[in-house]
């Protein structure tokens, strides 16, 4: 991809051609907190790609719309943020995404070969490879801008391998401002995504903050007791504070599934930022909760403070209606508060 | 020789965890065990002393290593217990070796008093392995024991070689524009005193680094009082601080980890070319001293003045006296520019900044972060007590701090100042605030975007920002939703109505919602703009005339407003 300009065309930089490869393969999701050294991503892939840019309030909330949107759509999202206190801030995501074998992408620019030898002179200096290791599926580095196209393949081919999980690829961050004609680079052998590996086949998703809410009597009062408890999808660590960023991803991975995740009023709270984000892609959210709950005036106070809708359950109702009504169109997402 | 740190008298050590963990080895609690660990950094860069960490289980050693890593970067003495085993303890290692400099495994005996401190003065954070919760409660108890003795002068056990200092003297004495770099180390553990005999004698101006900057509160009094006002003390990312650098010819660099973005080992953008005697008293390697000392900073400062007293001074005729009138003439551009906004009736980030800290108590110690909000409150907080993280310059990390401030030095009011973009890092933080009645203040900083990074793409992607326009959020309702008061301004009138409510007393948190002006260029930070771009800056160049062009047509207002600053002091 050479682009036209006023001087006649030019070599595409390292962050185009990432961003080509990886749309080439089929991801069209950019999940992504701003830092300088992403920027050329950002900038690339907003020159008529077809990635989505999404941008959380936090890493690791990044990393935990990433994991839920591998297992709602069997393809990787892209994660892409700031060297050193960004990829810190992601790590307690990425070994949820390894727990729960979601095929996440973590295309992140790290320090040149000659600076990582002093890391700790060198501003946000971070030994990423190091610290993720025990918790990645796989990491790939990349020093060399002639192998970006063969690093991005090796990595998608990790991270969408047996069983799928999430994999690392580190590139020296020059290499994405600098431009370069593909010399040499790798033809394209496409690595198929898989099927969704989240409730598949279901016609609403059932989320749950951490494992232990899946005993809540609230699932049979709302009708999303047996067979959707049963099937209910939690991240693969149980992460308080973070169930709002899974659902969201798992509304993203599959668009035409509304989710309803089951939370506490300390879990919404928690993910406030979140619920800014999901208004701004645009995605229906509810907050729900009975409406007789002690937490129901709080629940009804953020919905107001966020922008979401505010959905009161009125406990003589049926499971059944009320189950239907998560199911409508209008409500992408619903956040169900058990208290 | 007098120690230089914040106190050497027993207090308690501030523990703080999360979930069981907290209710286990009764450490305050906080909601999430990352923020546990920013309280404990929060807790030692506020005091000077230790402070403690506790997790238990997978998911929260993972969070409290990511909050250690930027405790790390500033090399915080920053104790954390982990009670992991088995499989989890391979998952979690290689994370909690990595944001420490030193792990001690308890889990088949009990901490060594000894090797503990010995590990901490090496270089901190250090990371105590145990097996279980019990573990936990027990080593957390020990360590509540041991730290109270530990004192960042503590050399752990390290020589000085004499000889070494004797060596580097002569070098020194040559100097005609010498200049006095301090960093943390020194400023936290070394006798200040005899720092500022030896500035005076030498003539030399001294610079601080940014993390020196947030040196203890209680060392920054005692260092203001050291230096007096007639050495200029240079602040870390302004004009006049880059000059001297730039145009020493000898730099003394006393307990500095000489960091990219104090201006060393940067390759596309030199400005220190002078030769650098470094002085430091566990010395790892570096790329960028000519000299490196295993000395203690406040020895090594007296053993020089001694040596100039001895041989004579060769600085320059009005080295010195150059830079006391360039830091005045800073002072005055940057109070000008916030008071241009006071005439225009407009609340810029400039005024807001200058208002906070104009009207905090005296002893306030603020909180800032690495947006750009940190850079304008490090614009006016000069020389009053700023927490900031530096190496990492972190964002996120400033209302979990606080909290750990607020324990640590209770006697202290803690006023807060970040950005609208990393409210939601910690906001959930505020409920634990809100819970313990800690009247700290929190101005969010609300310009409807990432600005700092905007700021980037203004200079370098030709003012295509893409992605940090942020949405309009109302903070004062999220934060009532935690439990704390809250107000909101726009304008300068409903700013110092705000500050003066700001001033009373209170048993909650105080949130105020400071609706800035958007796209404001901060006067500090180039440093650390070109410590990120460094390898790429020659590719950058084209982009960046054509992206200063676009800007100086489209932003001319903000672009003004910087140069006015820049250009004045430049000319000084």
């Amino acid at each position: 991809m050479s682009r036209r300009t006023l001087f006649g065309r030019v070599a595409p930089t390292g962050a185009e051609r990432a961003i080509e490869r990886i749309v080439a393969h089929g991801l069209d999701l950019l999940v992504s907190l701003p830092g300088t050294q992403v920027l050329p991503l950002w900038d690339a892939s907003d020159r008529g790609s077809a990635m989505r840019l999404v941008v959380p309030r936090s890493e690791r909330s990044g990393g935990f719309i990433a994991e839920g949107y591998g297992l709602a759509s069997g393809r990787p999202a892209v994660v892409a943020n700031t060297l050193g206190p960004g990829v810190a801030n992601e790590l307690v995501a990425v070994a949820s995404a390894n727990r729960s074998n979601s095929p996440v992408l973590y295309l992140t620019p790290c320090q040149p070969q000659r600076k990582r030898a002093r890391l700790d002179e060198v501003f946000q200096g971070l030994d990423h490879a190091s610290y993720m290791s025990g918790v990645a599926r796989d990491q790939v580095l990349c020093d060399d801008s002639d192998a970006l196209e063969s690093s991005i393949d090796q990595a998608l081919g990790g991270a969408l391998g047996e069983p799928t999980g999430p994999v690392r690829l580190d590139v020296s961050f020059p290499i994405f401002f600098r431009r370069s004609p593909r010399l040499g680079s790798t033809p394209l052998r496409k690595i198929p995504s898989r099927p969704p590996l989240a409730a598949p086949g279901a016609d609403l998703i059932l989320a749950l903050e951490d494992s232990s809410l899946s005993d809540s009597l609230l699932l049979d009062r709302v009708g999303l007791g047996g067979g959707p408890r049963r099937r209910a999808v939690h991240p693969g660590i149980d992460s308080p504070g973070s169930g709002l960023s899974f659902a969201l991803g798992l509304r993203l991975g599959r668009p035409r599934s509304p989710v309803v995740i089951v939370t506490t009023l300390e879990g919404l709270l928690a993910q406030l930022g979140v619920a800014v984000v999901a208004n701004s892609q645009r995605v229906g959210l509810t907050f729900a909760a009975l409406e007789t709950s002690a937490v129901a005036t709080t629940v009804r106070d953020a919905a107001s403070a966020t922008g979401a809708a505010w959905m009161p359950i009125d406990p003589a109702g049926s499971p059944k209606d009320i189950r239907s009504a998560f199911g409508s169109r209008s409500k992408g997402l619903t956040v169900l508060v058990d208290g | 020789m007098e120690s230089g740190s914040a106190s050497n008298q027993i207090v308690p050590v501030p523990c703080f965890a999360a979930g069981t963990a907290a209710t286990e080895c009764g450490a305050i609690e906080m909601r999430d065990a990352q923020a546990a660990a920013h309280a404990a950094d929060g807790a030692a860069r506020a005091s000077g002393r230790a402070a403690v960490v506790a997790a238990a289980g997978l998911a929260d050693s993972l969070r409290m290593a990511a909050g250690l890593v930027t405790a790390r970067g500033d090399r915080q003495p920053v104790v954390a217990v982990a009670a992991l085993g088995g499989p989890e303890l391979e998952l979690a290692r290689p994370a909690l070796e990595t944001a420490s400099r030193a792990v001690i495994d308890c889990r088949s005996s009990a901490i060594e008093p000894d090797g503990c401190l010995a590990a901490l003065a090496l270089g901190p954070p250090v990371v105590v392995i145990v097996s279980n919760l019990v573990g936990l409660a027990t080593a957390v108890g020990r360590l509540r024991e041991i730290l109270p003795d530990w004192s960042p002068a503590d050399r752990g056990g390290l020589e000085v070689d004499e000889e070494a200092i004797l060596e580097a003297l002569p070098a020194l004495r040559e100097s005609k524009r010498p200049v006095i770099l301090v960093g943390h180390g020194a400023a936290t553990a070394a006798d200040l005193e005899a720092i500022a005999t030896l500035a005076r004698v030498w003539q030399a101006p001294v610079c601080l680094t940014f993390s020196a900057t947030s040196m203890p509160a209680g060392t920054l009094e005692q260092f203001r009082s050291a230096f007096a006002v007639e050495l200029p003390i240079l602040p870390a990312g302004t004009v006049p601080w880059s000059t001297a650098l730039a145009r020493a010819d000898r730099v003394l660099a006393l307990g500095s980890g000489l960091s990219e973005a104090d201006w060393f080992g940067l390759s596309d953008a030199r400005l220190v070319r002078a030769p650098v005697t470094r002085v430091v008293l566990a010395p790892d390697p570096d790329g960028v001293a000519e000299t490196t000392v295993p000395a203690d900073a406040g020895d090594f400062a007296a053993a020089l003045t001694n040596e100039l007293e001895r041989g004579g001074v060769l600085t320059r005729d009005g080295w010195i006296e150059r830079f006391s009138e360039a830091r005045s003439t800073w002072t005055e551009l940057v109070d000008q520019e916030a008071e241009r906004g006071a005439r225009e009736d407009r609340l810029t980030p400039a005024l807001a900044a200058r208002e906070i800290v104009a009207a905090a108590p005296a002893g306030t110690v603020f909180v800032g972060e690495g947006g750009a909000s940190g850079m304008w409150l490090a614009s006016y907080a000069w020389l009053r007590p700023l927490v900031m993280p530096a190496q990492h310059a972190s964002i996120g990390a400033s209302i979990a701090m606080a909290a750990g401030i607020a324990e640590a030095e209770p006697t202290r009011p803690v006023w807060t100042v970040l950005g609208d973009g990393a409210f939601f890092y910690c906001a959930r933080e505020l409920s634990a605030l809100a819970e313990r009645g800690v009247p700290a203040v929190v101005f969010v900083f609300d310009d409807r975007s990432w600005n700092a990074i905007r700021l980037v793409q203004t200079l370098f992607f030709k003012r295509r920002t893409i992605g940090t326009d942020l949405p309009d959020v109302d903070f004062r309702n999220l934060a009532e939703l935690h439990g704390c008061e809250t107000l909101r301004v726009r304008t300068p009138g409903e700013m110092a109505m705000a500050l003066s409510l700001a001033q009373e007393s209170r048993t909650k948190p105080l949130v105020v919602d400071v609706r800035i002006e958007k796209g404001a260029i901060p006067f500090v930070g180039a440093n650390l703009i070109l410590a990120e771009v460094d390898g790429v800056l020659r590719t950058l160049a084209g982009s960046a005339a054509l992206s200063s062009a676009v800007a100086a047509a489209k932003d001319r207002p903000a672009l003004a407003a910087n140069l006015r600053v820049i250009a004045g002091a430049v000319r000084k």
